[in-house]
């Protein structure tokens, strides 16, 4: 009898079992009619205020959850849909939650702030955040430092990063070699010319200093980026010493070097070769070249397509296109980086360059 | 009506499910139209023994046949009537609806069983009692339902545990006539007491269980045969040394509250009558001390120490 | 078969005389007062307040209620010795617990249709008072929406008394609601595991996440209390699909809980 009990138990179990694997075809099919994420996408919506109530007084363990919630929704790379809005209200609750949150307002505000792949960005949502963590936080240093990395970097608003780089440097923990350095930094983002120097800072500290891999390369590329243009500028004034002596512009660079005006040809960093562009009178990497020619192309026609999104349709010509970019203020119509003409095609919105 | 052999129980105890044999080797058996006594001090394993022929708990070994069927069979409970130990009902519930619901659990409804509820309460003296809670009964009072609701399906066999604990010296005297009525109705009782003058005018045959063991069964006054009944006498006044002589007997002389206390052997009981007589007192009282459970329960348990050693 | 109704009859009223019913008065009370206040204060969204209110309270009472009477729907009834008086009659141990639901999942259905209706009547009040304004803000009256809310959050109870049926036939009933409480938080958080699952590179835990999601209780599945008061499709075959889930999980809560109490010893 006890043995028969326990034979039909494991059936049970094995139509308990049975049972589960049924649901799952109907889980999904919920699923798919509600989406995976709702109840999170739905909790952005809460309220900091209702969130503190709702936390019981556990404000700092919500401010966790939200957080892990944050990294693994956001840190994804599955969002097409990344929206900035969201994010930064998702951080703004957490912060909100836990004021001294510091890696909250860095990450949320770092990523926040960076152009696409790196982050989304919304540079503006970024400095609000990072505004509130230097207020809720007014001893730590890494917050008006970093964020006078994004001033810099990204807004190029040089007498607010240097005003930021200032702030760290004031802030009591720092070693004294420490601000030192910071201290240059504020004066370099002042000083005209300086901009490329204070850049490589940056982006060494950057790659120094961060734990993202992602960060780290793009730190890295950014500093390749730097010595290049150093490199392509001292090509540049090579090529119009030539100039001046030759009154006409090589054929080719090792002209330079049998010229003796430079003693040899610099490697192109990223593996390129550094071309002459004649109607610049410039010398230019290939890579980096190339880079800007695909980006301005991809932009031109990202403008061309919101032009239509408004008017219905593409504009008629690159002078249109060129109007209609100028018009606004925060963008400048790219030059052709080889100063010849980009060909626009208004039938399908898309810019090309022969 | 119910056959158990060798019947042995262990609990598993405790976090480290330590095994504690509550029942070691209960032997039973109740024949048709019986009343049956299983009699034993607290903690014997009664309880247990009922609790494994209705199926509350498992065996550990041993077999149970009750009413031709193996254990497990959930139809043979249709005739069979309980009354748990220290029976508790649900609070909220009158005494009407507590029949009502155990009816229903018997497959009993409708007018029938309305008449049947009526018939049972109207036999344990609980008419007045039909609408209220039973969570303002006394403890008599629930017994009195726990004894209806057992009946309430008019069962073959009866097995009822302490019945008489809670009841007053009357409502034990009600009870042992209903048990009465059932055995001439044809049907079988089995009850527990730990009590041996309940059992007494009752069973027509006990089994007494100490430490999860059945010692003996059979014929309640055939278990004391081979062990000495003594008596205990109380005099009043009489001639003291003729009383002191007694010693010879084995008679215990001691006095006690101005009176004076005799113990003494069955085999020298006219012997002692006499000298009493002759001494001039005054009998205040005789009575056997025989028959005691208590008696044979220390005499058992000595068995088993010496067992044990 | 008739034992099932005569336990499900018992434990239903044994609910309803422990004053479970109090429970809707207080909720009547509570919904009156509070829409009568919050009319006048909320700036003319009344209508959004009284919904979530109403529905989050109609949620609150029915869980407390499973799981306060669902743990000890079997364990009462071994500690007060009542089993003895039960099984001692021809009742299987499955009808017993079947019973046992049964009669828990009755009560709850009565409590929730009548703090439904309360509910509805009021919502009906303000809106057709203010419907215009109610329009404009939320673009519809949602009623339906409104139903099959606490459709919803019945379908959540069923699976919690389940759950709670559970722990009672093993375990007692502090251990019970401890457990049931967090089966339940985890429940109302399962797509975060879901998230986890997908996140997490290492696929062996991928793996064992995607079980424990497919195992727990999805509770988030039976929440469309925003759609009650923002409007939203609620569709037939959600309704359908949801229900299905309620009853497959409810099932295997109740083979469990059989399982177990099969084998259990009332000593």
């Amino acid at each position: 009898m006890v043995n028969s009990l326990r034979n039909s138990s494991v059936v049970w179990i094995l139509v308990v079992i049975l049972l589960i694997v049924v649901s799952v075809p109907f889980q999904n099919r919920i699923d798919d009619i509600r989406g995976k994420f709702r109840s999170i996408e739905e909790t952005l919506y809460f309220s900091s205020s209702a969130l503190e109530k709702i936390s019981l007084g556990y404000k700092e363990i919500l401010a966790d959850i939200y957080w892990l919630r944050a990294l693994q929704y956001f840190g994804g790379t599955k969002f097409q849909e990344q929206n900035p809005e969201l994010l930064y209200h998702y951080f703004d609750i957490l912060t909100d939650l836990d004021p001294k949150f510091v890696n909250a307002y860095r990450y949320g505000g770092t990523f926040l702030s960076e152009p696409e792949p790196l982050g989304l960005g919304d540079i503006e949502r970024g400095m609000i955040l990072f505004d509130k963590g230097r207020m809720n936080n007014p001893d730590n240093f890494r917050l008006p430092l970093e964020q006078g990395f994004l001033a810099f970097l990204y807004l190029k608003d040089y007498e607010k990063a240097s005003e930021l780089f200032y702030e760290a440097s004031e802030k009591p923990i720092l070693s004294d070699r420490r601000r030192a350095s910071i201290r240059g930094m504020a004066a370099l983002a002042l000083s005209k010319g300086g901009e490329r120097e204070l850049s490589i800072q940056i982006w060494k500290t950057i790659y120094e200093t961060t734990e993202n891999e992602g960060r780290r390369k793009h730190a890295l590329k950014n500093l390749k980026v730097l010595e290049t243009k150093d490199k392509e500028d001292f090509l540049t004034s090579a090529l119009s010493d030539y100039l001046d002596r030759f009154g006409s512009l090589p054929k080719n660079l090792t002209v330079l070097v049998e010229a003796e005006i430079i003693r040899k040809i610099p490697k192109d960093p990223f593996g390129g070769e550094f071309i002459i562009v004649n109607k610049l009178n410039a010398v230019r990497s290939s890579t980096l070249l190339n880079e800007e020619l695909r980006y301005n192309r991809l932009y031109l026609s990202s403008r061309a397509r919101r032009f239509r999104q408004s008017y219905n349709r593409y504009p008629y010509d690159i002078n249109e296109l060129k109007a209609y970019v100028d018009d606004n203020p925060a963008f400048e119509f790219p030059p052709h980086p080889l100063g010849e003409e980009y060909v626009y095609d208004p039938q399908t919105g898309k810019v090309r360059s022969n | 009506m119910l056959r158990v052999e060798n019947l042995v129980k262990d609990y598993a105890t405790g976090f480290l499910k330590k095994k504690v044999r509550v029942l070691n080797g209960v032997n039973l058996t109740v024949n048709k139209g019986e009343i049956f006594g299983f009699v034993g001090p607290n903690g014997a394993g009664k309880t247990t023994t009922f609790k494994v022929i209705l199926g509350f708990v498992s065996l550990t070994s041993g077999s149970i046949e009750l009413m031709g069927e193996p254990l497990g069979d959930v139809e043979v409970k249709r005739n069979i009537g309980y009354l748990p130990e220290n029976p508790f009902f649900y609070d909220y519930l009158t005494g009407e609806e507590l029949l009502h619901y155990m009816g229903e659990l018997h497959g009993l409804n409708g007018d029938s069983l309305s008449k049947r509820i009526d018939e049972l309460l109207e036999k344990v003296n609980m008419t007045h009692a039909k609408k209220i809670q039973l969570r303002k009964y006394s403890k008599g009072m629930l017994q009195r339902v726990g004894i209806a609701q057992a009946l309430i399906n008019d069962p073959q066999f009866l097995i009822l545990d302490e019945p008489m604990s809670g009841l007053d010296p009357i409502g034990q005297r009600e009870i042992k006539e209903l048990i009465l009525e059932q055995k001439e109705k044809g049907k079988t009782v089995l009850l527990s007491s730990h009590i041996l003058s309940d059992v007494e005018a009752l069973c027509d045959r006990v089994a007494i269980i100490i430490n999860g063991r059945v010692v003996k069964t059979g014929e309640l006054g055939r278990l004391f045969e081979g062990i000495h009944t003594n008596y205990e006498m109380l005099l009043r006044g009489g001639d003291q040394e003729a009383l002191n002589n007694l010693g010879d007997l084995n008679v215990e002389v001691a006095k006690r509250a101005g009176l004076t206390v005799l113990k003494f052997d069955e085999n020298v009981k006219s012997r002692v009558l006499d000298v009493v007589s002759d001494s001039g007192g005054d009998i205040v009282s005789l009575h056997p001390l025989r028959k005691s459970l208590e008696g044979l329960f220390v005499e058992e348990a000595k068995k088993d120490s010496h067992i044990e050693t | 078969m008739k034992a099932i109704w005569s336990v499900a009859h018992n434990t239903f009223k044994e609910a309803i005389r422990d004053r479970v019913l109090y429970s809707l008065i207080l909720f009547a009370i509570l919904m009156i007062l509070s829409s009568l206040l919050f009319a006048s204060i909320s700036a003319q969204q009344s209508n959004k307040i009284i919904k979530d209110f109403g529905l989050t309270v109609i949620s609150l009472i029915g869980i407390i209620i499973s799981v306060f009477l669902g743990m000890g729907l079997v364990y009462k009834e071994i500690d007060k010795n009542t089993v003895y008086n039960i099984f001692s009659k021809p009742i299987r141990r499955y009808e017993f617990i079947l019973g046992k639901y049964l009669g828990l999942a009755f009560t709850l259905l009565i409590n929730t249709v009548a703090m439904g209706v309360i509910l509805l009547l009021i919502v009906l009040y303000i809106e057709t008072k203010h419907s215009g304004i109610i329009q404009f803000y939320y673009g519809g009256i949602y009623i339906s929406e409104l139903i099959k809310a606490i459709y919803f959050e019945y379908l959540e109870f069923l699976v919690i008394i389940g759950i709670a049926l559970v722990f009672s036939s093993f375990t007692t009933p502090v251990m019970t609601l401890l457990f049931t409480l967090f089966l339940f938080a985890i429940g109302r958080f399962s797509s975060d595991i879901r998230l986890f699952a997908e996140e997490v590179k290492n696929p062996v835990v991928e793996y064992i996440s995607e079980i424990i999601y497919r195992v727990i209780p999805n509770l988030e599945k039976f929440d469309v209390r925003s759609e009650a008061v923002y409007g939203g499709d609620v569709s037939w075959m959600l309704i359908f699909y949801t229900t299905v889930y309620a009853v497959i999980y409810t099932f295997v809560l109740l083979i469990l809980s059989i399982l177990i109490f099969q084998n259990r010893e009332f000593k």
